[in-house]
């Protein structure tokens, strides 16, 4: 039985969208009969993600959250995987880390040909627009960045390659920016940049091969 | 490495497109402290040549050069 866990870290306006959009990932990933574990916001710490990586072994983690090259944090921005302390929790698996530059550190140091890292070697960026700060779930542009992170997952959890995920979520950005360009509204044009770096960023380590 | 000139030219055209920005936009990077950040933010964070302005700065570029090449 393939095990799937969900790191969802809530604590901020930036990782508040991403605990909205990866609540969509948690049900599917139920949907898709497989046993999932869903650790949000207080439960998003070092105290209960260890123990189920050590446990349970996943076959499939996906971190939401913010990071650094060497670092992948949680809830608070408590440190949960840092590079050459734990990095090895994530050995034979497949890890989706949507977190800044992590890719970058331990994406590299985890790799190998049982490993699969997939993550954003710099910066991601996250676009939003004012007016519908306070109802996440009507904002269309911040939809244009985390959709196609979303697709990315799904085509894991479906059993695509890493290789196959990560191109289906790259041909959904660049759609997104296909639409941002002929969207009539000004603010459009603002965002295509920022996506456009999420594009340009987004890697796969170790055997890209690899399906769950 | 771009020469200094250039780099002022650069970074010249990055405010330019950065206060053309439609107000209701704002953008968050990465891990920064600053979370979602708006036209005059981004402009303050570019103009005092903060780790996170020349992070900006090299985003716009390199989107300006990948529309240059075709790439998008």
């Amino acid at each position: 039985m393939v095990k799937t866990l969900f790191v969802r870290p809530s604590h901020d306006d930036v990782t508040s969208y991403l605990h909205y959009y990866s609540k969509e990932l948690v049900d599917f990933s139920d949907s898709c009969s497989l046993t999932t574990f869903n650790k949000e916001k207080e439960s998003a710490t070092t105290r209960v993600i260890l123990p189920i990586i050590d446990k349970n072994n996943p076959s499939f983690i996906m971190f939401n959250g913010h990071g650094s090259p060497d670092l992948i944090c949680g809830h608070n921005n408590e440190i949960l995987i840092q590079k050459k302390l734990n990095h090895n929790l994530l050995k034979n698996k497949l890890t989706y880390s949507l977190s800044c530059s992590s890719a970058l550190g331990i994406g590299s140091a985890v790799a190998d040909e049982q490993t699969v890292f997939i993550g954003y070697t710099d910066e991601f960026a996250l676009g939003m627009d004012v007016y519908c700060q306070a109802s996440i779930f009507r904002d269309k542009r911040a939809k244009l960045f985390l959709e196609p992170s979303n697709l990315l997952v799904k085509s894991l959890l479906k059993g695509n390659s890493a290789k196959e995920a990560v191109s289906k979520a790259k041909e959904l950005m660049k759609k997104n920016i296909s639409l941002l360009r002929t969207d009539p509204f000004p603010d459009a044009k603002d965002y295509i940049p920022y996506l456009f770096n999420n594009y340009a960023i987004l890697e796969v380590f170790g055997n890209s091969d690899k399906t769950l | 490495m771009i020469p200094k000139e250039k780099e002022i030219i650069i970074k010249q055209i990055i405010i330019e497109r950065i206060k053309s920005m439609a107000p209701n936009v704002k953008i968050a990077l990465g891990s920064s402290k600053e979370g979602f950040l708006g036209k005059d933010e981004l402009l303050k964070e570019v103009n005092n040549n903060t780790v996170l302005g020349k992070k900006i700065i090299e985003i716009q570029l390199r989107y300006l050069r990948a529309l240059k090449e075709g790439i998008v």
